[in-house]
């Protein structure tokens, strides 16, 4: 497991030379023998200032991909929020049927639904923008599901103590809901975030124009000569995620414990 | 009632975080916290830089369209002031003279007479010529006459009949499997009956259809020596037409060459009877092209011109003579603009014609131009400028935006735009020309190449080549 983030990371402070001669074969797609130090012979920060500095692209895509996340992360608060409590905390005709909907549409692969997707949004005429990719994104079921667990788990004497003391209904989701859920608001937030940052199939299928393209479709694309930026573009990629997961690890855990607790 | 619902709150978030370690943010997620959006400031500073760095880099580029334009050749030098001492002119021949005005050592202007032509022998000459001219455009009409149309072929006649030979021998091949079928049919049919039953007329039948077939299998033989006859004739005809077209079009570059020349001809007529009619109009009168002094006369009043004779007149007027590059010399003829400029004296202050474009004594070009009176000195030096100007060409660009890739061999580099991760951006993309004329500042371009709204590159900030990216100006 920690193999190939080293070799991420070491790879990229070598040289194109001690890079191309540890990986020729590869890179020629010939036979012969890879070789792989633990640590770059002569380590050098070439390929950070190339990508870093000679590279506008780069920012373009990783801007892109910023664009695409953080609206589709704002647009679940926005839904996946008030639905979860809604199924959690409401009574209402095929609220049952409704949630099943949910699970099986979340259970679909991406593969299933991508045909329908495009359609609608072909037709809502917003394919080959940002918007193509925020909007399905937004309306993604599994942050309901995720969050669902959390406000599910609030005891209902607490709602039932604020609703005697007089509170409406926005103000136990405004107050009790989401404080006590905020938990599984950020665990299902830094899941999202790390689907998204990481998807392909969506930004491949529905961004026509390249300049709009995230980080996940920029790394393919860069040549074998330049395998020591694609290495540094890795680091970069996997950076925030990689941080947002060691600042929201406790959330995550704190959320899976908390979703197995009842009334 | 919010200060409870907060206690009651927090009690009862405490009991779901039960386990009981209470939720504390550590060390690690803040510093985790405090990184990431550290990350974030630092790509957006990168993002800064990288865009600055990129504008230093790419170069910047001034573009000009083709257009459709004239070129316009200068032609300079330097030369001398020289004083021209003596201006000859030449005699037409085959004229004769009635009268001569001036004799040797006699002053003369532009406007003093010199001798006249007989005017009978010019009218003569005058309706000789016109009728010469008549000829010319007869005999035109009568080549133009003979050009053959090619539109008159034998093959397509024979082509249509091997096809009615071949459709004939069709209709006989299925006429003898026709009668073939039959005759076996009958066969067939008495075979099964006793040999003793077979009487006179099963007999008759079948030597009546033995002859059917006979008759089937020889008009299909006829029929095939048709085709075979016809395919010949075919093969025959379309070699005389091969034949014949060689011919025509032989004939045809005959007459046409006939009438390129008859053509020569007539220009030279037109030329002749134009300077007759001058002469005619002045009544054979012809006057003093120079200002001067005669110095020389060898006409003889009532002789008919030889050619030879010659009539000298001393000038004495200021001209400069100045060597140039034949090369250089793109329509530069006599009558062309001159801009003269005396050494150490204001910059094209004198303007006149070219006089005389002769190779002078040293074998090289040389041009001559009349001073317009002033004070001038001999073998002063002086700087002259032909500026002329050339046909009108459909695609012209700005000489400096030309690079030579080998002998011969020029390109030019255009602003083409690629849809790149970074949204539109401009290539500079190398294009092969064809130059079909140049001047000091503009190339004339062979169409085809270029078009009206193609971006060509004529300077830039930097040294670029195809496929290097650039930034318009």
């Amino acid at each position: 497991m920690v193999l190939p983030l080293w070799f991420i990371i070491t790879g990229s402070f070598m040289g194109t030379g001690e890079f191309q001669s540890n990986f020729q074969p590869v890179l020629d797609n010939t036979t012969g023998k890879v070789s792989w130090p633990l640590l770059p012979v002569y380590p050098t920060l070439r390929s950070y200032v190339e990508l870093l500095l000679d590279s506008p692209k780069f920012f373009v895509v990783f801007w892109n991909s910023c664009k695409q996340v953080f609206p589709s992360l704002l647009g679940q608060l926005m839904i996946a929020v008030p639905a979860a409590w809604s199924f959690a905390r409401f009574k209402f005709r095929w609220k049952k049927a409704l949630f099943t909907l949910y699970i099986i549409l979340m259970v679909m692969p991406y593969q299933v639904t991508m045909v329908s997707t495009y359609l609608v949004l072909d037709r809502l005429n917003i394919l080959d923008s940002h918007l193509s990719i925020i909007l399905p994104a937004a309306f993604s079921t599994f942050p309901v599901f995720i969050m669902f667990k959390f406000f599910k788990s609030i005891p209902e004497s607490l709602i039932e103590a604020a609703r005697i003391d007089g509170a409406g209904e926005w103000r136990i989701f405004w107050n009790i809901g989401i404080p006590i859920g905020s938990v599984g608001i950020l665990s299902a937030l830094i899941l999202d975030f790390l689907e998204l940052w990481n998807a392909m199939e969506q930004p491949l299928n529905f961004l026509k124009t390249k300049s709009l393209w995230p980080l996940t479709l920029y790394l393919p694309g860069i040549s074998t000569d330049k395998a020591g930026i694609t290495l540094v573009a890795s680091v970069i990629m996997l950076s925030p995620a990689l941080l947002l997961f060691l600042y929201g690890q406790k959330y995550l855990e704190q959320g899976i414990m908390v979703s197995g607790l009842n009334e | 009632m919010i200060h409870r619902l907060r206690e009651l709150l927090h009690s009862e978030y405490g009991k779901v975080l039960s386990g009981n370690k209470k939720v504390k943010k550590t060390s690690l997620s803040r510093v985790a916290g405090k990184i990431l959006m550290i990350f974030f400031v630092i790509m957006l500073l990168f993002t800064i830089l990288s865009r600055a760095i990129e504008s230093i880099t790419v170069a910047r580029v001034e573009v000009d369209n083709p257009r459709r334009d004239i070129l316009t050749h200068t032609l300079m030098g330097t030369g001398q002031i020289a004083m021209a001492e003596e201006e000859a002119m030449n005699i037409l021949p085959d004229y004769h003279i009635d009268k001569v005005y001036v004799s040797a050592g006699e002053a003369v202007s532009t406007k003093t007479i010199l001798y006249q032509y007989r005017v009978e022998d010019l009218q003569n000459k005058y309706n000789s010529i016109n009728n010469e001219i008549k000829k010319i455009h007869n005999q035109i009409e009568i080549a133009q006459l003979n050009t053959i149309s090619v539109d008159q072929f034998a093959s397509p006649a024979s082509l249509l009949s091997l096809q009615q030979a071949k459709d004939n021998l069709s209709v006989a091949r299925a006429k003898l499997s026709e009668v073939q079928a039959d005759y076996e049919g009958f066969l067939q049919e008495n075979k099964k009956q006793p040999l003793g039953e077979k009487n006179a007329e099963f007999n008759i039948d079948l030597e009546g259809k033995l002859e059917a077939v006979k008759a089937a299998k020889e008009a299909v033989r006829i029929a095939e020596q048709a085709v075979e006859t016809s395919n010949l004739q075919y093969n025959i005809s379309k070699q005389g037409d091969t034949d014949k077209i060689k011919s025509i079009n032989k004939s045809n570059k005959i007459t046409e060459l006939t009438i390129q020349g008859y053509r020569l001809d007539l220009r030279e007529k037109e030329k002749e009877l134009k300077n007759v009619n001058t002469l005619l109009n002045t009544s054979g009168k012809v006057t003093s092209p120079f200002k001067g002094i005669i110095s020389h006369i060898s006409l003889v009043e009532g002789k008919t011109t030889m050619g030879d004779e010659l009539i000298k007149i001393g000038v004495g007027y200021y001209v400069l003579k100045g060597e140039f590059v034949s090369e250089q010399a793109v329509n530069v003829e006599i009558g062309s603009k001159v801009k003269i400029t005396i050494a150490g004296g204001p910059e094209d202050k004198i303007s006149t014609k070219v006089s005389k474009l002769r190779i002078n004594e040293k074998g090289s070009p040389e041009l001559v131009a009349v001073l317009p009176s002033g004070k001038y000195r001999m073998g002063e030096g002086a700087q002259f400028k032909i500026m002329t100007q050339s046909e009108r060409y459909d695609q012209c660009i700005p000489i400096q935006a030309l690079h030579e890739s080998g002998k011969n061999e020029y390109y030019v580099l255009v602003t083409r735009e690629h849809e790149d991760i970074l949204g539109k951006i401009l290539i500079a993309t190398r294009v092969k020309v064809d130059i079909i004329g140049k001047s000091d500042s503009m190339v004339a371009v062979k169409e085809g190449a270029l078009s009206q709204k193609d971006d060509v590159i004529t300077d830039s900030s930097k040294y670029i080549n195809d496929g290097d990216k650039v930034r318009i100006s």
